[in-house]
């Protein structure tokens, strides 16, 4: 590939939309104290919630 | 520059100035859709600007159409059957309001990351919640993949093809989606057969439906529902009908892959605008072809054939065989869109090559992921006896109940000024947001409620 052609796709996109720059790894960040409560919270609620939903539509089943 | 030609893995450039860059095919295919689009740009005028839109539309008009799939259109011909013209018809075009919200905000984090919604999350939050996550999209996106192989199965049943006929006829359509190995191609592709998806608004205008009735019930949302565990069940189907978590993945996943960057956002709100309206018009079609049905028919069993056997003496035989298509359609559509989520979230979460630019021996794993979920979900259509009424009776239900966990990290990230490159999320779009979160999560523990002391319902119902 020549110069000019790489230099087209470089033009075209993006520094961080190459393939190589997305194995670049992010930051790691920490949840608050309200997020990780807000968060817990819902997955809290979701479980619980499946339970109800699978054994009513068991029982429609059945 | 052709994309195609350019062999082996990787090529190592020298870029103009000074670094050594590594560019892949994917970055080959991108760059060529995005020259596309900046010479779009500089052009001026309608035309111009219409030109520009057409090459900017996709990932908003298919992730909404794609969401009107098989489980979904079957609730609306149930609602429609049930409960008639009336406070349904304004209420499903509320839940597009609340799923263009939502989408509208995957749009902004693409563009303005450049990654998709798993890897951001398993990144940002870690493998813990990330995995979490991947389990309740995994379980979502299975079950409702098996729903998009059953209307299918049943639509094309109506015109007595064998069900492991349709089956082959679905999964033909979706691998030749993708014999092109270049997103632009599978995007247009996919768009030209989700059009299809609005057949169901010559099916309503051919039920007759009354314009006074339908004017009346946009303006009052009435006549109301009695407030029981079938309108909570009913309710809470429709609004899983329009927003669920596969939605925010793929969404996300395809707006990089097509390369959009934050320069694209107000195209990407304009797309997302004009799938929602799509979506709206097709299920208030669906809706409005059932109604007839309203009174004469129990709408408890959700089969696609009998909708469109039902339809038959009220419509003609070409309206009933349209609906049976439409169905045929909105699985097929979903198929191709749900398993491509799929496989985009596998992809970013292995840290595996995920893009539909790859040819197939650049991407294996991501058209493996992609080709074994689509062939599992139809192979279990076809294992003769498996309750499959129970899958079709929790999808919508459970696409609910999974949203607020997964809106909270999209709300988490797309407020991340630290990834978001300069894109503040508005406050109207916030607000806007929490009240989605809100609003499903009542919805959710109301059909809890239903279900664990109706009764209480009741009392609910007489305040």
């Amino acid at each position: 590939m020549s110069g000019a052609e790489a230099g087209w796709i470089l033009s075209n996109l993006e520094p961080d939309q190459l393939t190589l720059a997305k194995k670049v790894p992010i930051a790691r960040r920490q949840l608050r104290g309200w997020q990780l409560m807000l968060v817990w919270s819902l997955r809290v609620y979701l479980v619980f919630m499946l339970v109800v939903v699978f054994w009513q539509a068991w029982l429609a089943v059945r | 520059m052709g994309g195609g030609a350019q062999s082996g893995t990787k090529l190592r450039i020298a870029a103009a100035a000074e670094d050594d860059v590594v560019v892949t095919h994917e970055d080959i295919d991108r760059a060529e859709d995005r020259a596309r689009v900046s010479k779009a740009r500089t052009g001026r005028g309608l035309r111009a600007r219409a030109w520009l839109l057409w090459l900017l539309i996709g990932p908003g008009i298919l992730v909404m159409l794609g969401e009107n799939d098989g489980p979904s259109m079957l609730s609306y011909a149930a609602t429609g059957a049930k409960f008639g013209i009336g406070f349904f018809l304004p209420f499903v075009v509320f839940t597009f309001g609340m799923a263009l919200v939502v989408q509208e905000m995957t749009v902004r984090l693409g563009a303005a990351t450049h990654r998709g919604h798993a890897e951001l999350i398993f990144e940002r939050f870690g493998p813990f919640w990330g995995w979490f996550s991947m389990i309740d999209l995994g379980i979502g996106n299975f079950l409702t993949l098996i729903t998009e192989f059953i209307a299918i199965r049943a639509g094309l049943g109506f015109f007595g093809v064998p069900p492991w006929a349709a089956v082959l006829v679905a999964l033909a359509v979706l691998f030749s989606a993708l014999l092109s190995h270049r997103y632009w191609t599978w995007e247009r592709v996919t768009l030209a057969a989700a059009a299809f998806n609005l057949i169901f608004v010559p099916v309503a205008l051919m039920a007759h439906p009354r314009l006074s009735e339908v004017g009346h019930a946009f303006l009052t949302w009435k006549p109301m529902p009695g407030f029981n565990r079938d309108t909570v069940l009913i309710v809470l189907s429709d609004i899983g009908a329009t927003v669920t978590p596969w939605m925010l993945f793929f969404q996300q996943s395809a707006t990089v892959d097509k390369g959009m960057t934050t320069k694209d956002i107000r195209f990407g709100r304009i797309d997302t605008l004009l799938g929602a309206g799509l979506a709206a018009a097709a299920a208030l079609g669906a809706i409005l072809a059932t109604a007839p049905l309203f009174g004469r028919m129990s709408a408890e069993n959700f089969e696609a054939a009998q909708f469109a056997q039902a339809l038959q003496p009220l419509i003609g035989r070409i309206g009933a065989s349209l609906f049976a298509l439409g169905m045929v359609e909105a699985g097929i559509v979903a198929s191709i869109t749900i398993s491509t989520s799929s496989a985009y979230a596998f992809g970013e979460v292995a840290q595996r090559p995920h893009s539909l630019n790859l040819p197939v021996n650049q991407g294996k794993s991501f058209y493996a992921v992609l080709g074994l979920c689509a062939t599992a979900a139809a192979g279990i259509v076809l294992i003769p006896g498996l309750p499959l009424v129970f899958v079709v009776l929790v999808v919508n239900v459970v696409a609910v109940l999974a949203m607020p966990p997964a809106l909270v990290f999209l709300y988490l990230l797309v407020n991340d000024k630290e990834i978001m490159d300069g894109v503040p999320s508005p406050r109207w779009a916030n607000a806007l947001a929490a009240i989605v979160v809100v609003l499903l999560t009542a919805a959710g523990i109301l059909y809890g409620i239903s279900v664990v002391a109706p009764n209480a319902l009741a009392w609910i119902g007489r305040l």
